[in-house]
């Protein structure tokens, strides 16, 4: 049986009195593209910057390709590109320095070195570039240019963070389309990101974080499918919701009709109000419930049309946050904090 | 996009990118290149390497038609040689540092350099060695001038190689200064800027100029060569210590580098040892001058780097308990190790004078200064105890643990002033009471000897009570650091 590329097994960090992450373990398999979802302070970043070992756990393990971040960053950086989620141009340099920079950074030298830089702006369509001041790069050409610097060294496991905030539909597009040029080429990628709708699109499989916690881990599509499929092992992952789906209501009358019927029953709530119609969410939604609240529909309300709908992300992870809430909590594996607040002071 | 495989480096790609026929930089490390890449095409090399011409050509051309080779080199192109020759290796390349390190740490760049082969020390060796290349190529478009002075006479070129010697050494410690202000709040860094233009060269270069210089033109033998050796000694470990400062602004913490400065103390005092083994105790008292003033910086900037203990931090040295465990216990990140550091220093500092007095003879001096260092390690400590029951105040603790200092030093100049007991007894009075038992104060008010015959029980009292309260509460504000320690050592330990 092969070892996953990353392992992390009940990691957790404070900084000063915030507890930032409280026992997340998760897993990744070779190839996957996992999508990392999380409102701000969910403790994405933290997690990301343990496993670059830009950053180290108070307890618990993190392991890349088998071997400890702690232990041996030095053997774990190598495996590993990093895109963090801002960029700043360094000043008076050219594309084709900075990624010159970088490959001898990472080692590169002589013939190796210029084939490495050749591959990588071929890849990333950089070489019109090569003599462009960096500060003079559109959003677009930086985040390419950042991916040509993380895809330097080869990794094994590259972590995109907020990768396509701020770019244009057609930046996002080639975007998108290297993602799935790294994918066929069995990269493993973590992506986080605010924008759900993006993430349903690159990525397999979701990580759901919230307050530190890994809330959810499963695969997109019968996520969406509304059946929960947590492959976690940590107690607190919902492994599965209530058998809930949504449906897309349509009446000849006023909308406001109908949402005051759907308040009146019992097992409805509702979802999103549109101009003509609404979407709501039925629980226990059984073939037998769904056929006779349709015949009861039908009979209080001219109704047009009642279709099943694919749950969103973003109304997946609010579920999830919504359910989630009154789960069993792990114990709290963090040491004592340390008075001060902030995790480093001046000087 | 191209659909060229991302795999190994050896695969052969066509492009249109060409790659050099001689790759120089390849024997270069690669942050000392992209430091001179970047270095060498700033507004401030260019501009200053045109204007440093432009002045010493005018002012030679100025001194052919107007000087006389008899005026024995005091006349204005000696003048401007050597305060552009300073300026060039004290100010310039030090005043450059101190935007080295800050902007890339804000702007979060270091993150993506960790993630190379680069550790935060080769990055920090890289920038100040990059700053030392740019000042030496700076000093060698001025080494034409230096032999045309030869035509004005009174030109020593041996003595005059020594002292820019010790200057570029003064400038290269500065230099290293200036890459751990670069990382201070911007107030702090213009301060230092103002001090870098008026003070420190002066200061700094004076140094080393004069040691370097007296050393070939002076002194010369063995005496030369003890004040090059000492010079030299003192200048690496204080530029090894600066450069360890600027790497502790962005290292991560799996590189604890809270350790080595605290041996910067010890290795300062170590050539006293020599010194006086050799029978120059004059040489000896100023080391040891040089080494206790090393102590007290090393010592202010450790109390107040407000740093965590992590397992990482725990694992080696402390999960061997013993002998290991109590030496590892010194070396952990954060005040209150810090603390417990400065009295060991402190103690075989006492230990060692007391070794002294005793071998000399009885000495009135001797409990006096044991008492002294013990209101020091109090003096020391209590300003950063009370920083720690500010809650959240651990960005702020090196302004703040200052403040106090300048507060309680000031209580002590105050009560000092006899006039002012006529005009307001109340106030000095209790200025005095502050004086006797406060620590910091105190440990002032015991080293100036303020001391009035009439209130000596009273002082000892107040100055044991302080010390006595400075350790009773770091030990409190401290209990949740140890316990986090204690913690996190039974966490780390290998399982069964």
């Amino acid at each position: 049986m092969s070892v996953p590329l990353v392992e992390m097994n009940n990691v957790t960090r404070r900084f000063g009195f915030v507890q930032a992450l409280r026992g997340v373990t998760f897993t990744l398999e070779r190839g996957q593209v996992v999508g990392l979802i999380g409102a701000n302070g969910a403790g994405k970043t933290t997690a990301m910057r343990i496993l670059t070992s830009l950053d180290l756990p108070d307890t618990g393990t993190v392991r890349i390709d088998g071997i400890d971040v702690a232990e041996q960053p030095n053997l774990v950086r190598r495996r590993i590109g990093w895109m963090p989620d801002h960029f700043q141009p360094y000043k008076d340099t050219t594309v084709g320095d900075y990624l010159d920079f970088f490959a001898r950074a990472h080692g590169f030298k002589g013939a190796d070195l210029h084939c490495r830089l050749a591959e990588v702006m071929d890849f990333t369509d950089l070489t019109p570039l090569i003599s462009r001041p960096m500060d003079r790069l559109s959003k677009g050409q930086t985040q390419r240019l950042c991916l040509g610097r993380t895809l330097l060294n080869d990794p094994d496991l590259l972590l995109l963070d907020e990768p396509a905030a701020g770019l244009d539909p057609r930046a996002r597009m080639e975007f998108k389309n290297l993602v799935r040029m790294l994918r066929e080429r069995g990269k493993t990628l973590l992506i986080s990101s605010h924008i759900l709708t993006e993430l349903a699109e690159m990525c397999d499989t979701l990580v759901f974080m919230d307050g530190g916690r890994v809330v959810h881990q499963g695969d997109k599509a019968s996520l969406l499918r509304h059946e929960g499929v947590g492959a976690s092992d940590d107690p607190t992952v919902k492994t599965g919701t209530a058998k809930r789906a949504i449906y897309e209501i349509e009446v000849a009358g006023p909308v406001a009709d109908l949402c005051a019927w759907l308040e009146m029953r019992a097992g409805w709530r509702l979802v999103e109000t549109q101009s003509d119609g609404v979407r709501a969410e039925l629980e226990g939604a059984s073939p037998e419930l769904v056929a006779l609240e349709v015949r009861r529909l039908a009979t209080d309300l001219p109704l047009i049309s009642f279709n099943r709908q694919e749950r969103r992300l973003e109304e997946a992870f609010i579920d999830i946050l919504r359910t989630g809430a009154g789960t069993k909590k792990t114990p709290l594996l963090s040491p004592p904090p340390l008075p001060g607040g902030a995790k480093e002071g001046a000087l | 996009m191209s659909n060229e495989t991302i795999g190994s480096a050896k695969a052969t790609a066509q492009t249109a990118w060409e790659p050099p026929q001689f790759d120089f930089p390849t024997w270069l490390p690669p942050m000392l290149v992209k430091e001179l890449r970047q270095g060498l095409r700033t507004k401030g090399f260019v501009g200053g390497l045109i204007a440093v011409q432009a002045v010493l050509a005018l002012v030679f051309i100025f001194s052919f038609a107007t000087e006389t080779v008899t005026n024995g080199g005091k006349g204005p192109s000696e003048i401007f040689f050597w305060l552009i020759t300073g300026c060039v290796l004290l100010v310039a390349a030090p005043v450059r540092a101190l935007s080295a390190l800050g902007p890339e740490i804000e702007q979060r760049t270091m993150d993506l350099l960790l993630l190379t082969r680069l550790d935060a020390w080769r990055i920090v060796w890289g920038k100040w060695v990059s700053l030392q290349a740019q000042t030496l190529l700076l000093l060698a478009t001025l080494l034409p001038y230096l032999v045309v002075r030869y035509f004005f006479g009174s030109v020593d070129l041996v003595n005059d190689f020594a002292v820019m010697a010790g200057m570029l050494v003064g400038g290269s410690v500065l230099s290293a200064l200036g890459l751990w202000a670069s990382g201070l709040p911007r107030a702090l860094r213009l301060l230092i800027v103002v001090a870098m233009v008026f003070i420190l060269p002066s200061v700094f270069g004076a140094g080393f100029a004069r040691s370097f210089g007296g050393a070939t033109g002076g002194g010369g033998g063995w005496n030369g060569l003890l004040l090059w050796s000492l010079g030299l000694w003192n200048a690496a470990v204080g530029l090894l210590y600066m450069l360890i400062l600027a790497v502790r602004w962005f290292a991560p913490p799996a590189e604890n580098h809270a350790a080595l400065p605290r041996l910067v103390p010890p290795a300062l005092a170590l050539p006293a040892v020599f010194l006086a083994a050799a029978g120059r105790l004059d040489l000896a008292v100023a080391q040891l001058a040089i080494a206790s003033g090393g102590l007290v910086f090393v010592a202010a900037v450790e109390l107040v780097t407000v740093r965590e203990p992590m397992a990482i931090h725990l694992r080696g040295w402390l999960a061997g308990g013993g002998w290991r465990g109590a030496l590892g216990l010194l070396a952990l990140p954060g005040w209150p190790s810090a603390a417990v550091w400065l009295a060991v220093n402190l103690g075989i500092a006492g230990a060692g004078w007391a070794i002294v007095g005793a071998v000399l003879g009885p000495d009135a001096q001797t409990a006096r200064v044991l008492g002294c260092l013990a209101l020091g390690w109090a003096g020391m400590v209590f300003p950063i105890v009370l920083v720690s029951l500010i809650p959240s105040a651990a960005k702020t603790a090196g302004p703040l643990y200052f403040l106090v200092h300048v507060l309680l030093g000031a209580v002590v100049v105050i009560a000092g002033i006899e006039p002012l007991s006529v005009v307001a007894p109340g106030f000095m009075q209790m200025l005095d009471w502050i004086s006797h038992s406060v620590p910091t104060a105190s440990f002032w008010h015991a080293a100036l000897e303020f001391k009035k015959p009439s209130t000596l029980p009273g002082l000892i009292i107040g100055q044991t009570a302080g010390l006595l309260l400075t350790a009773g509460l770091a030990y409190w504000v401290s209990r949740p650091y140890w316990e986090r320690v204690r913690w996190l050592r039974e966490a780390s330990k290998p399982k069964a």
